[in-house]
């Protein structure tokens, strides 16, 4: 029950609490009025600045391949909130919607929201409360 | 003989500590750090917008290579008179160009105009001011010194200071070309004439303005001038030290931004 609680906490701190600025603005590099959604196995997490990344690898059908999910924190910000490089281990299945590139055919999103197998679901650092300029 | 060599021995001490007796040891000058500077040691956040507080993401009329307004900028870019060669270097700029891209660490005024929180810290003979974005450490020296000769640059420049009053007088010269010397993020550049001007004064018991002044005869007609408050924060961790990764960065801008200038067969 504690053990529940306590993830319910940390969960509730990532989807709520990862309050950094972007470095530069989004909009000038990705469609943000446009949502993707790809569901891969995390291949790699890194927690840096200015920009936080995840990859995923993706199998089968038209977005097979790599990609590259950009967090709109940074690296600080998500440890802040509670992320650590823990958070979402390598192999995990992972459904990620955000926003797609600008650049024609890039495997890449700005991330949005990563939904675990059980349902549960993580910010990566998306755009709420984030100030735009 | 044993009176001989006692007799001996005991001279050469004598000698000895007469000689350390005329020649005390030189320690280097004490210094004290100025009580004025103390009330500006700690880590600092940028006021919201508002509240006295100046806009983020004045960029003017400058658009991108997309074409789309620039947003975000770090400075009040319609206050400013550039000089026809700074939208010339826009014609001609790039995103992959950008150092920031490479992890280089920003300058200033860029620096001044993030979001991030910074610190500053005192030593005898510099303050130190620690920004959170890039990772920065810069040194102000306070010990009277001036600047190096002019065909001695760095990226970050050379930083003097002085106390005014209550008030930080700091002059950073010495720069060498910067693509982002002036904004990040519409990417305008700034020569090696640049020189920056900051005034730091204490506006309440934990509250602060900076005063910016900008001079860059290649990039600005005229120099620019605008301010921006910061409180303390005595609660918030300060992450300095987070790493950039070139790799993630680089990769960032090539997958969102088309290339400008392809190479035939690439």
């Amino acid at each position: 029950m504690k053990a529940h609680a306590a993830v319910l906490a940390v969960l509730f701190v990532l989807a709520v609490t990862v309050p950094a600025p972007a470095h530069h603005s989004f909009t000038n590099f990705w469609f943000m009025d446009r949502e993707v959604e790809i569901t891969g196995v995390v291949k790699e997490v890194k927690l840096v600045n200015p920009h936080s990344e995840l990859t995923v690898e993706v199998t089968g059908g038209p977005q097979a391949g790599t990609w590259y999910i950009t967090s709109r924190a940074t690296g600080s910000g998500l440890r802040r909130g509670g992320w650590t490089p823990e958070t979402l281990p390598v192999g995990t299945v992972v459904k990620v919607s955000g926003n797609p590139s600008r650049k024609e055919g890039a495997k890449a999103l700005a991330a949005g929201t990563i939904t675990l197998p059980d349902g549960k679901t993580l910010s990566f650092g998306g755009a709420e409360g984030i100030p735009q300029g | 003989m044993k009176r001989t060599v006692f007799a001996v021995l005991l001279a050469t001490l004598a000698a000895g500590v007469t000689v350390l007796a005329q020649q005390p040891p030189e320690f280097p000058k004490r210094q004290q750090i100025p009580e004025a500077a103390r009330q500006f040691i700690g880590t600092w956040m940028r006021f919201p917008p508002g509240a006295g507080n100046p806009e983020r993401g004045n960029c003017g009329n400058l658009k991108d290579q997309h074409g789309m307004p620039r947003r975000n900028c770090s400075l009040p870019v319609d206050t400013l008179k550039f000089h026809p060669r700074l939208f010339a270097w826009i014609q001609y700029f790039d995103e992959l160009q950008a150092p920031v891209y490479e992890c280089a660490a920003h300058t200033v005024p860029t620096l001044l105009g993030d979001v991030r929180p910074f610190r500053i810290t005192a030593e005898m003979d510099s303050l130190l001011v620690n920004y959170e974005m890039g990772n920065t450490m810069r040194r102000i020296w306070m010990d009277g010194r001036g600047h190096p000769p002019p065909y001695q640059l760095s990226y970050q420049g050379h930083a003097i200071g002085k106390w005014v009053g209550n008030e930080l007088w700091v002059e950073t010269t010495n720069f060498t070309f910067d693509p982002d010397g002036m904004d990040d993020h519409a990417h305008l550049p700034t020569s090696v004439r640049k020189r920056v001007l900051e005034r730091y004064r204490m506006t309440g018991d934990d509250e602060m303005t900076i005063e910016i002044t900008l001079e860059d005869p290649m990039f600005l007609l005229e120099p620019g001038k605008w301010q921006h408050r910061w409180r303390k924060n005595t609660t918030r961790q300060f992450d300095g030290f987070a790493e950039c990764d070139p790799d993630v960065t680089r990769r960032e801008i090539e997958l969102t931004t088309p290339e400008k200038y392809p190479v035939k067969g690439n």
